[in-house]
């Protein structure tokens, strides 16, 4: 008992000197969080594609989380800031899993995450031909019609593209998102 | 260690002493979670946390909002950037210095996977006697060494088998509700878990409130008067809080096995049933025959589980029950047993756990502090009704049947600190201190009623059998029973560092270093070796050592019975013994070296194609040992065995592996097959309970909300561990195929929130009648299983 008592103390020791060494934090040279580069590489998709201006929308790109937000408050950095050179401003919204297809239409971005997995087909009908650039981390996911999964390689983000979904939506891809993609789906050349 | 035998009369047992001190404890860790945790609860970010063998493979994302501003960066400064890998993907279970496999949700509802056992099933190397063992039914062995106590079970990193080692089923107390993933480790954990990670780990990962929001409820009815059903549920109380319930209950009449087996259950039809006739003992000619009661079929099975999960932000708490209740005459030959209702094996585990975690210098550092405490506990109405304990204790001349009961418990509470630290982009290591208090009484010897755990032992006048017998002069010859008990601590530490210095290769080397107070200090090391030459490949080289904790359950196991001495005119004189197994308290862990090779090749992530091979020592196995002519409580027993150290066996193998998945248009396309070569020796002679060679093969398919799952399982014969043909060969249990057949409707019905969705399961589809290995003498050599069984079902999802 005596020794248990002794361990506990440790801990309550080792937490408490560790509480201050948040001041002392330097990432450089690190690595960064899985979900915190997603995170950037969303906001930067957003300047990338070529997205038409919506109704009531003219000066907000909306990025939407459907389901189980796994970036936390990653975005609340960049909310209101402006997005590349559009004049439009980032606006976040966190979406139920039961967002009615007009909610979803109204997204400029739509991450649909892995907790939606067994709804992704509904979820894409429901903006299929709209300007929703659709964007997920799941597998099967550009085979289901979606736009952009993202995908880690070597420790790096990357993603799949599905270049006929990109069509059917109306968008245009920047070449840099093709360029560093590590596979491009192309149905109709099959 | 602390041991004693027939407990003082007035003094409380010492698990009752050990729970008011962990309650004592559990406020001191609050206490310290409480003082510690509360700014890093302010300042953490949601993300989604990992269970997956933390120490394996480190933690998930671990961000937060310190730190660089990435979203200045540049697209290639983003593009160039390395990310602190997750835990969940396939990539990093390749990583991982073990061979993995990582069952998804998605698997598990497609595949139509009910329980534990079903899954491991389908998993390469792991092998399952299904309805074979007397008192733990099921049989797992882990490349090609049998035991259910050489593997550990864990939910959401915790462990919810037995911690005191005993071995027992994993049926459906084990259900597969509310799981994210489960994921199985084969070979030695022991550098990270200490003991008895000895042939793998097996962590079902579950969904917390938020991932699980809603709910989901399962009915399904099948043949054999089978129903299993669950509930799911999630719901996010606050900001970062959430609540997650699940639920299972099974019920099965289970088939009747004289329709299906009627040559193996002769015996059962034509003397048990119309003239209540047994035999008197394996070792008994065949004629000697006892009276035993008429009654009806009665092997039923019925389990449940309950859990609960509260995530608060970087603090968690954790409870789960489950309970198993299946017969105790599995596999034995009905002129030894009586298959009916109150010949029943029953038990309860109960685990809890709470944990919290510190992350500091942008997440660099983490500290994971937990604390959990879980128990075992057969019930004790659980009862043998076989040749070795007289039947249940039943007395022909005067009707009563009451015997053979059995009682075992145990309480074990673990804290664990584990420090992780990520000294640069390449180099990052963990370094964790535990610490284990285990307090039980081990399972008793067959008892003539119910043991009383609120009385103690010593008051309830529990008798050895046989020994209720007054000899000629009037003594009374009875032999009060032992009750053992046993209390130990361990206290361990391990180290792990991981290295990738470049992209195409990964390096991790550690160990764990435990001292016992039972069997003293133990060194796990492992490593290992992680190459990718070009994109898709993957090579893996690893070492590992593990032991395996002599548990209370076999140090202390003891059965048998005596009967009456007589002399030349018929009167008792005393007692005497065919057979008793005595304890032996002096065990030491066995111990297991393991070297393994991988190799997997993915191409463009649509084909794998992968290969291993293994070669594991093992020293210091715990064998039989029988002596002749000994004494047991001063009474002459003719075979007297007991439990030691001193066989050594070695287990090999190796398994090719191709797995597809194409997704064309609505098509998903999921072929698998693997081919499993595994041999070795157990002291000696070829391993039981393996086959040698194994095919195992799947197709699933889906289309929209419609799916298909076949899979089959090809074994070669394997070995029965005792039973011996008159050339003191083992006996074999022939090969076998099984089919199985999963199909389900997802949505059939869609409102809003509210979906139905509907399936059916073929278990044994082709109706084949085929065995699993048994492991006793009084038992058929292959148990026989279960024919055809359908079951259908539907799921209400809000």
């Amino acid at each position: 008992m005596n020794r248990c008592g002794a361990l506990l103390g440790l801990v309550l020791v080792a937490k408490l000197l560790l509480a201050p060494l948040d001041v002392l934090a330097d990432s450089k040279g690190q690595p960064a969080g899985e979900y915190r580069v997603k995170a950037a590489f969303l906001y930067k998709f957003l300047d990338f594609v070529g997205l038409p201006e919506k109704a009531g929308e003219e000066k907000v790109a909306s990025l939407c989380i459907l389901g189980k937000d796994p970036f936390g408050s990653f975005f609340e950095a960049v909310e209101g800031r402006p997005v590349g050179s559009s004049g439009r401003v980032l606006k976040v919204h966190r979406l139920a899993r039961d967002a009615s297809a007009q909610e979803l239409r109204k997204c400029a971005l739509l991450f649909v995450a892995r907790s939606e997995s067994e709804s992704v087909r509904d979820v894409l009908e429901k903006v299929r031909k709209y300007p929703v650039l659709t964007v997920s981390e799941t597998s099967g996911f550009v085979e289901a019609g979606g736009i952009i999964n993202l995908v880690v390689r070597n420790r790096k983000v990357r993603w799949e593209v599905n270049y006929d979904a990109v069509e059917e939506a109306g968008l245009r891809l920047s070449s840099q998102i093709l360029r560093n993609a590590v596979r491009v789906l192309r149905r109709q050349e099959d | 260690m602390r041991l004693g035998t027939n407990a003082t009369p007035g003094v409380a047992p010492p698990v009752q002493v050990s729970c008011r001190k962990l309650g004592l404890l559990l406020s001191a860790a609050a206490l310290v979670w409480a003082g510690g945790g509360g700014s890093a609860l302010a300042e953490a970010p949601a993300s989604s946390k990992s269970d997956a063998f933390p120490a394996l493979w480190g933690d998930e994302d671990r961000s937060s909002e310190k730190g660089v501003d990435l979203f200045s960066k540049s697209f290639d400064e983003l593009l160039q950037l390395e990310i602190v890998t997750s835990t969940a993907g396939p990539q990093e279970s390749r990583m991982a210095p073990s061979t993995v496999h990582v069952i998804t949700e998605e698997m598990i509802q497609r595949r139509g996977y009910a329980n534990l056992a079903d899954l491991l099933e389908d998993i390469p190397q792991i092998e399952i006697q299904r309805k074979a063992i007397a008192e733990f039914r099921d049989m797992v062995t882990f490349r090609g060494l049998a035991g259910n106590n050489r593997f550990i079970v864990m939910r959401d990193g915790y462990r919810i088998n037995d911690a005191a080692g005993s071995p027992h089923s994993m049926g459906h107390n084990y259900p597969l509700a509310n799981v994210a993933r489960v994921e199985v480790v084969l070979g030695p954990a022991s550098a990270i878990y200490g003991a008895d990670a000895f042939t793998g780990v097996v962590n079902i990962i579950s969904k917390n409130g938020e991932e699980a929001e809603g709910i989901k409820v399962t009915g399904s009815y099948g043949r054999f008067n089978t129903t299993e059903n669950t509930l799911e549920a999630g719901v996010k109380l606050f900001d970062d809080v959430s609540l997650a319930l699940t639920g299972s209950f099974y019920y099965s009449d289970e088939p009747f096995l004289p329709d299906f087996y009627p040559d193996e259950f002769s015996w059962y039809t034509n003397q048990y049933r119309k003239d209540g006739k047994a035999r008197a003992s394996p070792f008994a000619p065949p004629e000697a025959t006892v009276d035993v009661p008429i009654k009806p079929w009665g092997p039923s099975t019925l389990a449940y589980f309950a859990g609960a999960r509260l995530d608060a932000g970087d603090f968690r708490v954790g409870y789960d029950r489950l309970y198993d209740s299946y017969t105790s005459s599995g596999g034995v030959r009905p002129e030894f047993s009586l298959y009916i209702d109150e010949a029943k094996w029953a038990y309860t585990i109960q685990s809890a756990y709470a944990r919290h975690e510190l992350r500091k210098l942008d997440d660099r550092l983490r500290l994971l502090s937990s604390i959990s405490v879980s128990t075992y506990e057969v019930a004790p109405e659980s009862r043998f009704a076989n040749s070795f304990c007289e039947y249940g204790g039943y007395n022909a001349s005067t009707g009563d049947f009451s015997g053979g009961f059995k009682y075992q418990e145990d309480l074990a509470w673990l804290a664990e600190e584990r420090l992780s630290y990520d000294f640069a982009r390449w180099l990052s290591g963990s370094l964790g201190v535990t610490y284990q208090d285990v307090m039980g009484q081990p399972k008793s010897a067959d008892l003539y009623q119910q043991y009383d755990p609120d009385v103690p032992a010593g008051l309830q006048g529990h008798v050895y059998p046989g020994t209720r017998v007054t000899d000629a002069e009037g003594n009374d010859l009875s032999v009060p029973t032992d009750f053992y008990y046993f209390r130990y601590q361990n206290l361990g530490t391990y180290l792990e560092l991981q290295s990738s210095p470049w992209d195409w290769l990964s390096l991790t080397a550690g160990g764990r270093l435990d001292y016992n107070t039972r069997w003293g200090t133990n060194m796990a090391p492992r490593a290992g070796l992680a190459v990718t030459p070009w994109e898709g490949m993957w090579v893996k080289a690893l070492y590992g050592e593990a032991f395996l904790a002599p548990s209370p359950y076999y140090a202390f196991n003891h059965f048998g019975s005596f009967y009456p001495a007589t002399d030349d005119d018929g009167n008792v004189t005393g007692l005497q013994s065919a057979f008793w197994r005595v304890p032996n308290p002096d065990l030491e862990p066995e111990k297991l070296r393991t070297v393994e090779v991988n190799v997997s090749q993915n191409f463009q992530d649509m084909i794998v194609v992968g290969a291993n091979g293994y070669y594991t020592w093992v020293r210091d196995l715990i064998s039989v040992n029988e002596n002749h002519d000994e004494l047991f409580q001063g009474w002459p027993v003719a075979t007297v065995q007991r439990l030691v150290n001193r066989g050594e066996a070695s287990a090999y193998g190796a398994t090719g592996r191709v797995e597809g998945i194409w997704r064309p248009a609505d098509f998903t396309v999921n072929p698998w097959v693997s081919y499993t070569w595994s041999d070795g020796e157990v002291a000696g002679e070829p391993l039981p309970f393996n086959a040698t060679h194994t095919v195992k093969g799947g197709l699933d398919l889906a289309w929209k909300g419609l799916s298909l799952s076949t899979r089959v399982i090809n074994r070669s014969e394997s070995l029965h561990p005792v039973q011996r043909d008159d050339k003191g060969n083992a006996l074999a249990v022939p090969g076998s195929t099984v089919l199985n057949l999963h199909l389900r409707y997802s949505r059939i019905v869609a409102i809003d929130r509210f979906r139905v969705s509907a399936w059916v399961r073929f278990q044994n589809l082709l109706d084949s009648r085929y065995e699993h290995v048994t492991n006793e003498s009084d038992q058929f050599t292959g148990a026989p299983q279960d024919p055809l069984r359908v079951i259908g079902g539907l799921e209400l999802q809000y």
